[in-house]
């Protein structure tokens, strides 16, 4: 499931992915202040131009290739705008989601999925600020990661179970049975992980 | 894997019941063990797996109390995860983190190890296994027998005096199961064992038949055996 | 608290999994995938707190970047995209339908639980959804409520969905539907 976007290799690999978090979201957020196309565009021009001295053309070519997701949105902008004839705010929306989209995946392209949470992992220990168990989060994302293949397969042996008996497939016919074992789980797991100490209260 | 205990364990229960709601689980269940390899055995529903629950403090006792090498096991939870280990019939409700070398480090860390501690050891059970290579990998990449043996590693690591057992062979092949067979008996920790199968205590010290919450009886796993096959065959086709 | 923990993992998971149901990409450009479904749920069985913190959890790991989003999406650029408002509402939408749920247990089941997840799972839903599409496509709000509009029939199928494994869960072990107890 979490197989890594890129095998690519690039400079910005080195980069720790704090820092490199801290990178994505002010650039994201600084995004939202820019309301001339012209400035925009130039940000566009400019990320591609990261891309490329930071991975090469062939990196260049997988950035813009991962943008295919924003591609219905950005038509119906475009659409939209020209049929108002807000050609300035359409080009300035255009470039900002697409700038977003490119930050955004600089850098999850040059981060590996396993450190990305172990950073989540190592800086929810601050939630101890807001009253957080950072013992509890740290398992609790663990266990979500875990999860989720385990969940992915028991839906597709839900899938087969079904067919195997009936000619029709469908998503709803399984969902009762889904969540059900779901709730079994629960109950399984949170004894499990109670049998070897369970959640600390307070990290020592 | 080096064991600190040389005399046998102690464990006592004392008039232990369970019940839910109306039901009778078990009732009135005194049992003193000092063997080092016990077997429960009984059909499904018999109280057995409750029982294992009680050893291993996971289940809260309506009367009476359990006790390991003097531990309360329900009231201190905190000496009772050195003291007792248990590993469930399906290693997916056991296993909590994604990747091998997660899982087997987080018992180390409950038991108030640090992260590097913790890492030192289980790179160094790893080793002893011929898994060196597993500290990355992710769980879900891995076989249902192999899950079965990192939740055994991760166990072990915790290095408890009692192991508890229930049913840890369902829906493993043969010869998997004969490897495991294999790392459970160069233990020397007391591994109590649950399951259906009269043929898994044939090397048993002690063997005891529960049904309906009550020990049918108790003694070496043949004359056990006997009576437990014998009672099964005996069965109505409607008690099914 | 294991319980709390385990159940927030595993719903947030599933709302994970749910993604991975074929979606069916809209012109609107946000995408009609099971997933909203996965949020009903939450709500309606857990409650508001644990299913609100559910759906916090799977919102936050996405937009920090784990491609959990339907289509294999993640990362904080959503937060320009057509669904921006969608997804910061889910945490909302789950916490607001596990409310109604706890506030209506003496009513019967599947009228509560439809109740709540039209107005949590959609009309709560569909507020920061407006907000997000007004936002970043620019749109009018009347121009906004047509392109979510084509939304409807579907989210009205999820409750519908929800209203039956909700009331089949009460059916086969009352006790889990943690909004209820």
């Amino acid at each position: 499931m979490f197989n890594n976007v890129s095998s690519h290799r690039t400079k910005l690999d080195e980069v720790s992915v704090e820092k490199k978090i801290v990178l994505t979201c002010s650039a994201a957020a600084t995004l939202f202040f820019i309301k001339n196309p012209i400035v925009m565009f130039s940000i566009f021009s400019l990320l591609l131009l990261i891309y490329f001295l930071v991975g090469g053309l062939k990196f260049l070519r997988l950035g813009l290739f991962q943008l295919k997701v924003t591609i219905p949105f950005v038509i119906i902008l475009a659409f939209w705008h020209l049929y108002l004839d807000h050609l300035d705010k359409g080009m300035t929306l255009i470039f900002r989601l697409i700038s977003a989209f490119l930050i955004a995946n600089l850098f999850l392209l040059t981060s590996k999925i396993h450190d990305i949470i172990l950073a989540i992992q190592k800086y929810s220990l601050y939630l101890k600020v807001f009253g957080i168990n950072p013992h509890a989060v740290s398992i609790t994302i663990g266990l979500f990661i875990r999860s989720i293949p385990i969940l992915n397969q028991r839906a597709k042996n839900l899938m087969l179970a079904q067919s195997a008996r009936s000619t029709k497939r469908s998503f709803w016919r399984i969902s009762v049975p889904l969540a059900l074992s779901i709730l079994d789980d629960a109950d399984h797991v949170s004894e499990a992980l109670r049998a070897r100490g369970g959640i600390k209260k307070r990290e020592s | 894997m080096e064991v600190s205990q040389n005399k046998p364990v102690e464990i006592e229960i004392s008039s232990a019941s369970v019940f839910y709601g109306k039901e009778r689980i078990l009732e009135n269940l005194n049992l003193s063990i000092k063997e080092q390899r016990v077997g429960f055995i009984g059909r499904n529903g018999s109280g057995k797996t409750t029982l294992l629950r009680i050893l291993a403090g996971l289940q809260e006792l309506h009367n009476g109390k359990v006790l390991i090498d003097g531990t309360e096991v329900a009231k201190k939870r905190n000496e009772a995860i050195r003291k007792v280990g248990i590993i469930f019939q399906n290693p997916d409700h056991q296993i909590i983190f994604p990747t091998v070398g997660e899982e087997l480090r987080f018992g180390l860390t409950q038991l108030g190890l640090n992260r590097n501690e913790a890492d030192l050891k289980v790179i160094a059970c790893l080793k002893e296994y011929d898994k060196v290579n597993w500290f990355e990998r992710s769980i879900s990449t891995l076989s249902q027998g192999q899950k079965h043996l990192v939740c055994l590693l991760s166990i072990l690591l915790m290095k408890p005096m009692v192991l508890l057992l229930d049913e840890p062979f369902t829906g493993i092949d043969i010869p998997t199961q004969r490897k495991l067979e294999r790392y459970l008996g160069s233990l020397k920790q007391t591994i109590i064992h649950v399951s259906h199968v009269p043929e898994t205590f044939e090397n048993y010290q002690r063997l005891i038949w529960m049904d309906e919450g009550v020990v049918k009886a108790d003694g070496p796993p043949k004359t056990v055996t006997k009576k437990y096959k014998d009672a099964m065959n005996n069965y109505n086709e409607k008690n099914i | 608290m294991e319980k709390t923990s385990v159940l927030v993992a595993l719903f947030a998971a599933l709302i994970a999994v749910l993604g991975l149901v074929p979606a069916f990409p809209l012109a609107s450009g946000v995408p009609i995938t099971a997933q909203s479904l996965g949020v009903m749920l939450c709500g309606t069985i857990l409650g508001a707190k644990k299913g609100g913190l559910a759906a916090l959890f799977f919102v936050v790991l996405t937009l920090v970047g784990l491609p959990l989003l339907a289509g294999g999406r993640g990362g904080i650029g959503l937060l320009a995209g057509a669904s921006a408002g969608f997804i910061i509402g889910f945490p909302i939408a789950a916490y607001i339908t596990g409310w109604l749920m706890e506030k209506t247990k003496s009513v019967d089941i599947q009228i509560s639980v439809s109740l709540s997840s039209v107005v949590g799972g959609i009309i709560i839903l569909y507020i920061p959804g407006l907000i997000g599409m007004m936002i970043n496509a620019g749109m009018s709000l009347n121009a906004a409520l047509v392109a979510v509009s084509v939304y409807l029939p579907g989210d009205v199928l999820k409750v519908i969905l929800a209203t039956i494994v909700t009331s089949a869960i009460f059916k086969a072990r009352p006790n889990s539907v943690l909004a209820r107890n």
